[in-house]
């Protein structure tokens, strides 16, 4: 990606561009530009992968949204079965039928029993049956799903391809958007499965849908796009019931976010101080420690400073149900109940594994935009990264800290490191680095007591004290002392020891 | 008796459409009694929405629409292809009643 941003740099897009129309699909366009006008697009998948599905959107963004009528020719499935299939997206394309924005052409194989083939035959009777649609609606899309079955049953290959390539010049004279699907066997194999389709189109599309750590995780990958700039490599995608494909634009995203000046209270006065004056505006807190170090009352307290100062809080919890949570926050002095019918906190209990990283990512989304939180607290990234692979999981962690930013939404996460005393895992530099403010929390042993201590080990762009500091945690909340905790070193670095002034006490 | 009723879809005027009725015109002749049968000729240039309701993807295609259940054979064919197809389309009938003895 990096490579292809600079060449746009040096060359930035001319009339050698071809001119594209944007598909309305979510993301698809980020990654692509679009698809361009008078070309043809086959994307390639296995069964499940979300062709017809991809295709169908295509179609039904291109009348929602731009007004673009289209033409569904389907070989295989019948048109019954589309139109039931989809509505679980809330396409209703019976209406867009009713109105002439969209047509089927029901092109499967009606009589595969009762037909002989005798001799050589054109597709004329097909490429009648789709200008007289095309030119009925006056359709700007058009969609051939999937090419491939004409090859299994016409069984020369080379007619076929003769065939399809009649059809599509003569579409593309029409300056139609031309969409294809076609299957393939494996998800990193061949192209496609007869191994001529990827060459009667212009530019190629593959959809995948891989098992990953025992998750389903889908992608798409532009392979071939004639003369044009895209995104290379795969990107993550999501198929969900409200918006159907939902394509995760990883590489395209930029760091363009502006940062805030503007300091508000982390609810923790002390801490406040810690950081020369609060935390600021928009900036992302990571708070790592051990378990029962005290990780989810900070979390409580940022979302109490945020309420006290008139926001609206929007808390994500991974670890533990909303009344262990409420009445938790009740033993440290916070009242979320009280905040929730006040309208300004929502609290969203979810089971981590009950979801794949992509859709945890378009749940977190949605839920922003739904509530607008000027403030966001997570808890925990660890129970989310479980079972996800490390690449997967930092994509999550780009994308969404990328998007908190671009909604100037503050926003606080916890990570549990595995070592109960020291610990080396700020989780391991990739949730480090895309975070402003790092907290550890860590316990400390002197003499058979366990002391819980704070620090501060990163804040971007200020000042901040470096010291350990010791608290405590009551039922007004974590009371941190406002003397730095001497009595031991090493306590970052996993290697306590006592210094010497506390050795010499004895 | 129901009459056999073929369908005979060409995609515009050519030599080969010609000879392809001639061809298959002549095999009814020879195999099938007088008056048993009928044969329509569509051209689909002159009638696009009959390849819609058709749903005729290949041309030629000729389809035995009656008696049902409806069979279709595609390509071109030489005379004796033609005879060959008219067999496909009503070997399923075993109604001697349609052929010439």
């Amino acid at each position: 990606m990096k490579k292809a941003k600079s060449i746009d740099k040096i060359h930035p897009p001319k009339t050698t561009q071809l001119p594209k129309t944007k598909t309305g699909i979510f993301g698809f366009d980020d990654i692509s530009f679009g698809l361009p006008k008078g070309r043809s697009t086959l994307i390639s998948g296995s069964s499940g992968s979300g062709k017809t599905i991809f295709a169908t959107q295509f179609l039904y963004e291109g009348i929602a949204q731009f007004d673009e009528p289209g033409v569904f020719v389907t070989f295989e499935e019948n048109t019954a079965d589309l139109k039931r299939n989809v509505q679980s997206f809330g396409w209703d394309i019976q209406r867009l039928e009713n109105e002439n924005q969209w047509r089927f052409i029901d092109a499967s194989i009606a009589f595969e029993n009762e037909t002989k083939v005798v001799g050589e035959y054109d597709l004329e009777g097909l490429m009648i049956r789709i200008h007289d649609a095309v030119k009925e609606i006056k359709a700007k899309r058009i969609v051939l799903d999937s090419i491939g079955s004409l090859f299994l049953y016409f069984d020369d290959p080379s007619a076929i391809r003769r065939e399809l390539y009649k059809i599509l010049s003569s579409l593309k004279k029409k300056n139609l958007i031309i969409l294809l699907t076609s299957e393939r066997l494996e998800e990193y194999g061949s192209v496609s499965r007869f191994g001529v389709e990827e060459y009667i189109a212009d530019n190629v599309l593959i959809l995948r849908n891989v098992l990953e750590h025992e998750k389903r995780r889908r992608t798409i990958e532009i392979l071939k796009y004639r003369g044009s700039l895209h995104s290379a490599g795969e990107q993550s995608f999501v198929i969900t019931a409200g918006t159907g494909i939902h394509i995760i634009p990883l590489t395209r995203l930029q760091l363009t976010q502006r940062s805030s000046e503007e300091r508000v209270s982390s609810g923790n006065m002390p801490l406040d101080a810690m950081c020369g004056g609060g935390f600021f505006k928009d900036s992302i807190l990571l708070v790592s420690g051990a378990t029962g170090t005290g990780k989810t009352l900070m979390v409580t307290e940022f979302i109490k400073g945020g309420f006290e100062n008139g926001e609206r809080v929007l808390f994500l919890a991974y670890e533990e149900s909303r009344e262990q949570l409420v009445r938790n926050a009740g033993g440290w002095g916070v009242d979320f109940e009280k905040m929730e019918k006040a309208g300004r906190l929502k609290i969203e209990a979810v089971y981590p594994e009950s979801a794949s990283l992509d859709e945890h990512l378009l749940n977190i989304q949605k839920l922003i935009d739904e509530f607008k939180p000027t403030r966001f607290a997570l808890d925990s990234l660890s129970a989310i990264e479980r079972g996800s692979s490390k690449k997967n999981f930092r994509e999550f962690l780009i994308v969404l800290t990328s998007f908190l930013k671009k909604r100037e939404v503050m926003a606080i996460c916890t990570s549990t490191s595995t070592n109960i005393i020291g610990g080396s895992s700020v989780t391991d530099s990739h949730i480090s680095t895309i975070t402003d403010t790092i907290v550890l929390l860590r316990y400390a042993e002197v003499f058979g007591n366990v002391h819980r201590v704070i620090t501060i080990l990163k804040m971007r762009g200020s000042k901040h004290t470096k010291g350990i500091y010791e608290f405590d945690i009551d039922n007004e909340g974590m009371k941190i002392s406002s003397k730095e905790f001497d009595r031991m070193s090493g306590i970052l670095g996993g290697m306590p020891m006592l210094t010497e002034r506390e050795m010499s006490k004895d | 008796m129901a009459k056999l009723c073929f369908q005979i879809f060409i995609a515009g005027k050519s030599h080969r459409n010609d000879q392809l009725v001639d061809f298959f015109t002549e095999a009814c002749h020879s195999y099938l009694n007088e008056g048993i049968y009928e044969i329509k000729l569509i051209d689909l240039i002159r009638n696009a929405p009959l390849a819609e309701q058709h749903k005729i993807l290949a041309t030629p295609t000729i389809t035995r629409i009656n008696p049902s259940p409806e069979k279709r054979v595609i390509g071109n064919f030489s005379r004796e292809g033609a005879a060959r197809a008219l067999i496909f389309l009503i070997e399923d009938l075993n109604d001697k009643k349609y052929e010439k003895s």
